[in-house]
């Protein structure tokens, strides 16, 4: 495993409200990241993706004229897309249900329910950090696994194809 | 490889990413002095997130004034997009209640637009007064606020249960 510090990463906050992005850059400033871009929106941080290396992402959900979602997606499944695979973190005051699964359908890594608190964003980079998940690629959907447990005692239906035993790749 | 959904499912583990899961950053990251150092930038006095949070409580009244006139014109959207703003600014502005209220608000007329039905413009007025009440009474969230709170989600409930069995 390579050797790295909080300060060698580089962080992207996408946020259209330019208070909170100086609120979640304040914060990750504090964790340790010395390295912290910053876009309001969707299509303003692709730009920088495509140009810029960038090891984790928190976005907002509503931004014009690309919200997070759409990003999210591109990220995931543009052929232009420099990195499908960093993690994104979805930092949003938008918890209704429909939205936290679209957001995860689209392939968000973690979603974080605003007021925002230093407890809250630990875990979530943590969880990124300390537990990966694999990413799945499939009819309708390329991004973190979805499934959060491998829940042995399940008797319910499996429903991908090659369940038993998928096909790994590794990249 | 392409990244691009395929008909067959697998499973990628990336192995060269993601960088953070480098070693060190973990230990870095569970060090108590990091956790109490974003604490003290989150909350303290001189740092720059104060000075945030203390404009995201001057803009809460332009919010909470804009979402009051909106009333006047029953625009439901520009209701739901100012009170999703409050939800999001009063709860990192020590405003709970506020956050609280604003965000049974949203999840009202969220759940009143998926179901293509018009609000409840009294439900909404009531939730309105109860953002702005809160918004200026620093201490709402210890005396009232989260009883406020509390009561128009039963009411939230109740509307939307009518709704549904509808």
């Amino acid at each position: 495993m390579p050797d790295a510090s909080i300060e060698s990463l580089r962080a992207l906050v996408i946020e259209d409200n330019a208070l909170m992005r100086a609120l979640i850059r304040s914060v990750l400033f504090a964790l340790g990241f010395k390295n912290v871009r910053e876009a309001k929106s969707g299509e303003d941080a692709f730009t920088l993706l495509c140009e810029e290396s960038v090891d984790l992402i928190l976005t907002d959900l509503s931004m014009t004229p690309v919200d997070g979602i759409a990003f999210t997606h591109r990220v995931r499944t543009s052929q232009e897309s420099p990195n499908p695979y960093v993690p994104i973190i979805m930092v949003t005051g938008h918890t209704e249900r429909h939205r936290v699964e679209a957001a995860r359908d689209a392939g968000v890594t973690e979603f974080l329910a605003k007021p925002i608190t230093v407890q809250k964003l630990l875990l979530r980079v943590l969880e990124i950090v300390e537990r990966p998940r694999a990413f799945v690629r499939c009819t309708s959907y390329f991004g973190p696994d979805r499934r959060r447990r491998n829940d042995e005692t399940h008797n319910g239906p499996r429903r991908r194809k090659d369940d038993k035993q998928p096909q790994q790749v590794f990249v | 490889m392409s990244n691009q959904p395929s008909g067959k499912c697998i499973l990628i583990q990336p192995g060269a990413y993601p960088v953070l899961a480098a070693a060190g950053i973990s230990k870095q990251l569970r060090d108590p002095k990091v956790a109490q150092a974003a604490e003290c930038a989150l909350d303290g006095g001189a740092s720059a997130i104060r000075g945030a949070a203390l404009v995201y409580i001057d803009r809460l009244q332009t919010h909470i004034n804009r979402m009051q006139a909106a009333v006047a014109t029953s625009d439901f959207d520009l209701i739901y997009g100012d009170a999703h703003e409050v939800r999001g600014l009063a709860g990192n502005a020590g405003l709970t209640a506020a956050a609280r209220i604003a965000g049974e608000l949203c999840r009202y007329l969220d759940a009143m637009g998926r179901a293509n039905a018009t609000p409840d413009a009294t439900l909404v007025q009531l939730h309105l007064k109860a953002v702005v009440r809160a918004a200026r009474a620093e201490d709402e969230t210890t005396r009232l606020g989260s009883t406020v709170a509390e009561v128009l989600a039963t009411l939230v409930n109740k509307k939307l249960a009518e709704i549904n069995a509808s």
